[in-house]
């Protein structure tokens, strides 16, 4: 009889593997209710101070769209999980096609920072690829003097292709300026620059400003 | 069978917690269940229960409502890291790790990047580690060890 129980519920299990339609934003839900839950004791104060800074800075763009000058963004949409593996950085976000959110739209937190780019749309549910996948390139200005250059993805955030004979600090802000993306939208600072002399491009880390471990909400501009 | 239930209960907890944030630590995640594998491999050699338990953890994991390759590779890596324990001809602690170091090193073949995987797998060899102990402890002090199949 054991063995018959255990065969049914390896079938039933199949199923729900090969095809999870019905129950994927219900699972999506719970393991997000179990993420806030374990994350609650790890906030230390630091991260509640950038907390505080980003959400009033989220909350100024929203009076200044309540006075008429918003644009066609949606606002704080809340952030089921994450891919659970490292060899992709993707995040699952509680809207879809039901809020008119399409494939290849701008994922944002606080309003000027880019998480990133829609992959797919479900019902109520997107799954959004992040600037930390490894797939991911773009191109970025750095600084005041605008330098142009490759940001590529991955654990740690490169950028590529910086002109040799430019001037670039460590501290530099570095923003978005590709053409898929709302430009200027916050990607981190110049960490570390390496120089070699003689090569037509120099190489320069990027601390990010997005810290995908904190992150509970994003927006998204259409 | 009370192993069973409690085996199930921590793949469904540990494959929760694999699809949150909590688990990054500098940017990485480790793998909660390939070091879970690894070390309930020794619980119970019975292919159907340790079907059940992968397949549960597959069903939460999925990030798609669709099939895709990931989800293959997963299911396979999970069957390959329990073979992996019953056949390889050492100590258990030693079968339970190179199976850890395997499976990680094949969930992260399609973007492999030499210092996420080194840091990932040391983090994973540490909760095997980890697991091992808490098994010999609760389970193991409690009965003979088996042989190895060779």
């Amino acid at each position: 009889m054991r063995k018959y129980v255990s065969i049914g519920a390896l079938v039933i299990l199949g199923v729900l593997f090969v095809w999870n339609g019905f129950v994927f934003e219900k699972k999506l839900s719970v393991s997000s209710f179990l993420g806030n839950l374990v994350d609650i004791d790890s906030i230390d104060v630091a991260e509640l101070k950038t907390r505080i800074g980003t959400l009033e800075k989220e909350n100024e763009r929203l009076k200044a769209e309540l006075l008429g000058e918003g644009d066609d963004a949606i606002n704080s949409i809340k952030v089921y999980s994450s891919h659970p593996f490292n060899s992709r950085s993707e995040i699952a976000i509680a809207a879809g096609g039901d809020k008119g959110i399409s494939v290849g739209d701008t994922a944002v937190y606080a309003g000027t920072v880019l998480v990133g780019r829609v992959k797919s749309v479900f019902e109520s549910s997107s799954i959004v690829t992040t600037i930390f996948d490894p797939s991911w390139e773009m191109a970025v200005r750095i600084g005041n003097a605008e330098v142009d250059a490759l940001l590529k993805g991955g654990n740690e955030l490169k950028i590529y292709l910086i002109p040799h004979d430019t001037l670039i600090e460590e501290g530099d802000a570095v923003v978005s300026a590709d053409k898929s993306f709302p430009y200027g939208l916050e990607l981190g600072y110049v960490k570390q620059i390496g120089n070699t002399e003689g090569d037509v491009f120099k190489e320069a880390v990027l601390e990010p400003v997005l810290q995908l471990k904190n992150i509970r909400n994003v927006g998204i501009y259409r | 069978m009370l192993a069973f239930i409690v085996s199930l209960v921590l793949v469904i907890l540990a494959s929760l917690l694999q699809i949150t944030n909590f688990l990054l630590i500098g940017g990485i995640k480790s793998n909660l269940l390939v070091a879970l594998f690894a070390t309930l491999a020794h619980l119970d050699k019975n292919w159907i229960r340790r079907a059940i338990l992968v397949f549960s953890s597959a069903f939460i994991l999925k990030f798609t409502p669709y099939l895709t390759w990931v989800d293959l590779i997963y299911v396979s890596t999970a069957f390959f890291i329990f073979a992996l324990v019953d056949y390889l001809p050492w100590k258990r602690l030693v079968n339970s790790l190179a199976a850890g170091i395997t499976g990680t090193l094949i969930l992260s073949f399609s973007f492999f990047h030499l210092k996420t995987f080194a840091l990932e797998t040391l983090m994973n060899v540490i909760l095997v580690i980890v697991f091992f102990v808490f098994l010999e402890i609760f389970y193991e002090g409690k009965k003979t060890a088996k042989k190895n199949r060779f």
